[in-house]
């Protein structure tokens, strides 16, 4: 199977997007066995991760946030997020995953995590889609800092 | 021996750092070898700052999850993996 990671400064914007689905088409093309993705692949499922204006914040109030500040400790997280996907790629049967995930300031609004998983089929895709979201939150070494409005 | 400890996140914040010093007994015939697990007990004794972060923490070693059996050298890049939250 097809693994792309990036790890981009700020907002993951179209133009990050476009780089790294481009470099996914790259690595079909160049795959033992190329086939064009229209021949193999029935689903494509995709999530965005988009930072949200409340926050719980001190216990069970809410809290306002201007942005989310994400550090992480590399080359670990890029290493860790590439092994996740591979892991749960094969296991699920997906044929690519792709993963774009922020560093640095992300404001209220846009978009700091895509994922987008190709397969033959619809369920080996959303299945991946899922535990690559869970594991990922456990294991990779992404930290958020919320940024509050006031 | 002495380890350096990378930190990050909430308990960079809360230490004021991102590296922090720990003291642990060395083993082994070199006496430069501890373990994963000596080095979590001694960053919660040495660091009263880094208490709530080491709530579920991990070790990475060169930048893989250790083990708390697994030795660690005064050269090798040691990293606080406190509770993550990606996405």
């Amino acid at each position: 199977m097809i693994v792309v990671v990036e790890i981009c400064d700020g907002p993951v914007t179209q133009a990050v997007e476009r780089g790294v689905l481009s470099r996914l088409e790259q690595s079909r093309a160049i795959a033992p066995s190329p086939a064009p993705a229209i021949a193999v692949v029935g689903a494509r499922v995709r999530f965005d991760g988009i930072v949200r204006r409340e926050e719980p914040r001190d216990g069970d109030a809410v809290g306002v946030l201007a942005a989310l500040d994400y550090s992480a400790y590399e080359p670990m997280a890029q290493r860790e997020l590439e092994r996740i996907a591979r892991e749960v790629g094969e296991r699920a049967g997906v044929l690519a995953m792709a993963v774009i995930h922020s560093r640095g300031r992300v404001p209220v609004g846009e978009t700091s995590f895509v994922l987008v998983v190709e397969s033959a089929h619809r369920a080996p895709a959303v299945a991946a889609m899922g535990e690559f979201i869970e594991r990922m939150k456990a294991d990779v070494p992404i930290w958020k800092t919320p940024v509050w409005a006031s | 021996m002495t380890v350096q400890v990378l930190i990050f996140g909430a308990a960079a914040r809360a230490a004021g750092t991102d590296r922090v010093a720990v003291r642990v007994m060395a083993r082994g015939p070199d006496q430069d070898t501890t373990t994963a697990a000596d080095v979590l007990k001694s960053l919660s004794e040495q660091h009263a700052s880094l208490g709530p972060a080491l709530v579920g923490a991990r070790l990475a070693v060169n930048h893989q999850f250790a083990p708390e059996h697994q030795p660690i050298r005064s050269a090798d890049e040691v990293a606080l993996i406190s509770l993550v939250g990606g996405g």
